[in-house]
């Protein structure tokens, strides 16, 4: 015996799992089967969501990635012996990228930090404010410009 | 080149149209044989798999067809005919040749006439639009509405293994494979004329 079905709990699964049958949970499948056969109601949730997911039927499966490699491998060589202007012209991979950033955010904060703190610290240690103050006088002409 | 000056030239490729890429590929400019892979590949693949119906034979003759495009983009002339127009062409003849190689006596007759051709090229072209609207729609879900679709709709697994998969409950699945359902039919909704076309 299976469990009777409401007009939203059919309209809700058909909504969630779409139009094809054997997507339906196994549990509610007869009772959704059913429903269907006995409501002409249903027939038009069934035909919205039957166009959705012929609309998805249409998307192409992807490349496999080894295909993609193949074909950026192909490319690069071939390309390669045209490119005479171009000196780096090679995509840089993501994790180049990466790589790049964190290198780069430290060392610049490295940079900013020497800039602000060397003349105080240098003040410190030799003593000799008058030759010093042009490098503070440089410091501050960096930061405000 | 640095990371942002190589992920702004992509961008800056992406642009142009595919005449235009040809000449850049033309030129030795590898960002353009990037972004021309990227653009035709759901295409050619497509076709090939139609004509020759074996994943593995249809990414070798996918691959001589690039192949060619690099080889052919310095002699290309913009506006002589549509990139991929050219593209079918080249994939067609080269699946001709894959379907000799396995049955020779059958091939010869897969050419089929210039009238059927150009009808299977419309045909090639407007399928490559509709998965390009397919692939935009679904890229404007949510990271978790796009996996829920994926595994449950396209690699058709059951709702229980998708859920765990996701680490979710198998309520918290159903809703958000419902969302991503409703999001869809309202991004779908404008392209409905597109999408209906066979």
């Amino acid at each position: 015996m299976t469990k009777r079905m409401t007009s939203d709990e059919f309209s809700l699964l058909v909504g969630t799992y779409g139009a094809h049958p054997e997507r339906w949970p196994d549990e509610h499948r007869a009772a959704m089967q059913s429903f269907l056969q006995s409501h002409q109601p249903a027939l038009a949730t069934i035909s919205r969501e039957g166009k959705l997911d012929e609309w998805l039927d249409r998307r192409f499966n992807p490349a496999s990635d080894s295909l993609q490699a193949r074909l950026m491998a192909d490319m690069q060589s071939q390309l390669s012996s045209l490119d005479t202007n171009r000196t780096t012209s090679q995509p840089v991979p993501l994790s180049t990228r990466r790589t790049f950033i964190s290198a780069a955010v430290p060392l610049a904060a490295c940079f900013l930090a020497g800039i602000i703190f060397a003349p105080d610290a240098l003040d410190l240690i030799f003593g000799r404010p008058d030759i010093l103050a042009s490098i503070d006088l440089f410091a501050d002409e960096f930061l405000l410009n | 080149m640095t990371a942002y000056q190589s992920s702004s030239e992509i961008e800056r490729m992406s642009l142009l149209d595919d005449d235009a890429l040809m000449a850049e590929i033309g030129s030795g400019n590898q960002f353009a044989g990037h972004v021309f892979i990227e653009r035709h590949i759901g295409y050619v693949l497509n076709l090939c798999r139609r004509k020759l119906g074996r994943e593995a034979e249809a990414e070798e003759a996918a691959q001589d067809v690039f192949a060619s495009v690099w080889k052919n983009a310095r002699h290309w002339q913009a506006g002589q005919a549509k990139v991929t127009t050219w593209l079918y062409r080249v994939a067609d003849n080269r699946c001709i040749d894959i379907l000799r190689r396995r049955k020779p006596d059958v091939a010869l007759d897969e050419a089929g006439d210039p009238a059927d051709d150009k009808i299977d090229i419309e045909r090639a072209q407007q399928a490559a639009d509709q998965n390009r609207l397919i692939r935009k729609a679904l890229s404007q879900l949510s990271q978790d509405q796009q996996q829920a679709i994926e595994l449950v709709y396209y690699r058709e697994m059951a709702q229980r293994e998708a859920a765990e998969m996701m680490n979710i409950s198998l309520p918290a699945l159903e809703s958000v494979l419902r969302r991503a359902r409703q999001k869809l039919h309202i991004e779908l909704a404008g392209y409905r004329v597109q999408l209906e076309m066979v």
